[in-house]
C-alpha cells in the first residue's frame, strides 16, 4: 500500500529546460553554417565516383563556366584573358589558394584548356573539379 | 471592480508554453535550410608554367579522347569503364607509369571528369593534362 502511494508522487521529467536545450541548438546551427549562396551562373556538374573533399572553404575561389562560355568569379562575370590577373592577385594573397572549377557537363575541353593555362600563368596550380556525387 | 482587479492580475504572466514549439520551427528551418560544407570534387595540380619535363616514352601512356567521346589508350579504343582495370593492371607492371590525358579541343568535359574519375579510382599517382 506505501508503495503505491509513493508512485503518486510527480514522475514526470522536468521539461523547464528543453527550451534551453532547443536554443542552444539553434544557435549552433545558425554560428555553424553558411546560407547556400547561389552567386554563380547555372550549371549542371559532371558526375563522379573517386571524390574528395575540399578541406576548407577560406582559400578556395570558385571559378564557374556555363556552357554558354561564360565565365563567373566573385558573381562577376569575366574574359579568359583576365583570369590571369585576378588569380594572380588572389594567389599573391593566399599561397594556399585552390581553384574550384565548377563548369557544366556540356563545356568543350578548349575552354577548360584555355583556363588551365590562364591558371598556370598565374600560378594558381591547385585546382579542383567540382563535381556531383552518382 | 473587484473582477477587473482579479483579471489583471491573471493576465501578468506571458504564456511561454508555446515557446519550446516556437523554438523547434526554428530549428528544423535552420537545419533544412543550410547546407554543411558540401564541396566535393577531383583535385589535381596543374604544371607550373615552364616546368615541363621530359620523360621517357615508356614511362607514359597516352589517354586520348576524341570529340564523340571514344578514348584511346595506347592507340587502342578502350571503354571509359574499362580504363580503371586496364590502368591498374599497367600499374602493377610499371609503377612508375605516368598517364598523360589529352582531350580534343571539342571534347566535352564531362568526358574527360569521366576519365579523370576513373584514373582517380585506379589509386593512379601522377596524372598528366597534356593541352
Amino acid at each position: 500500500m506505501k508503495f503505491k502511494k509513493k508512485s503518486k508522487v510527480n514522475v514526470s521529467v522536468s521539461t523547464t529546460a528543453m527550451p534551453d536545450i532547443v536554443f542552444m541548438l539553434i544557435f549552433f546551427f545558425m554560428v555553424s553554417s553558411v546560407m547556400r549562396t547561389e552567386e554563380g551562373l547555372n550549371i549542371v556538374m559532371p558526375k563522379a565516383k573517386q571524390i574528395e573533399k575540399l578541406e576548407s572553404r577560406v582559400h578556395v575561389t570558385y571559378l564557374w563556366v556555363s556552357k554558354e562560355g561564360l565565365i563567373s568569379i566573385d558573381g562577376r562575370l569575366f574574359q579568359v584573358k583576365s583570369i590571369r590577373n585576378i588569380m594572380y592577385e588572389k594567389r599573391a594573397a593566399d599561397p594556399e589558394l585552390i581553384v574550384s572549377i565548377r563548369a557544366d557537363e556540356l563545356v568543350n575541353m578548349e575552354m577548360i584548356s584555355k583556363i588551365h593555362k590562364e591558371l598556370r600563368l598565374a600560378d594558381a596550380l591547385a585546382v579542383n573539379y567540382s563535381t556531383r556525387a552518382i | 471592480m473587484s473582477l477587473l482587479k482579479k483579471e489583471g492580475i491573471r493576465s501578468v504572466e506571458m504564456p511561454s508554453s508555446s515557446m519550446a514549439d516556437i523554438a523547434f520551427l526554428i530549428l528544423i528551418f535552420f537545419m533544412v535550410a543550410t547546407t554543411i560544407d558540401m564541396d566535393k570534387g577531383i583535385g589535381i595540380v596543374l604544371p607550373a608554367e615552364g616546368g615541363e619535363i621530359e620523360m621517357s616514352s615508356k614511362n607514359i601512356t597516352n589517354i586520348l579522347i576524341d570529340p564523340r567521346g571514344t578514348v584511346l589508350m595506347d592507340n587502342k579504343e578502350v571503354q571509359i569503364k574499362e580504363i580503371k582495370g586496364l590502368v591498374e593492371s599497367i600499374q602493377l607492371q610499371n609503377p612508375k607509369m605516368v598517364f598523360s590525358v589529352k582531350a580534343h579541343p571539342r571534347t566535352k568535359y564531362k568526358v574527360y571528369i569521366e576519365v579523370l574519375d576513373q584514373l582517380k579510382q585506379a589509386n593512379t599517382r601522377v596524372i598528366s593534362i597534356a593541352e
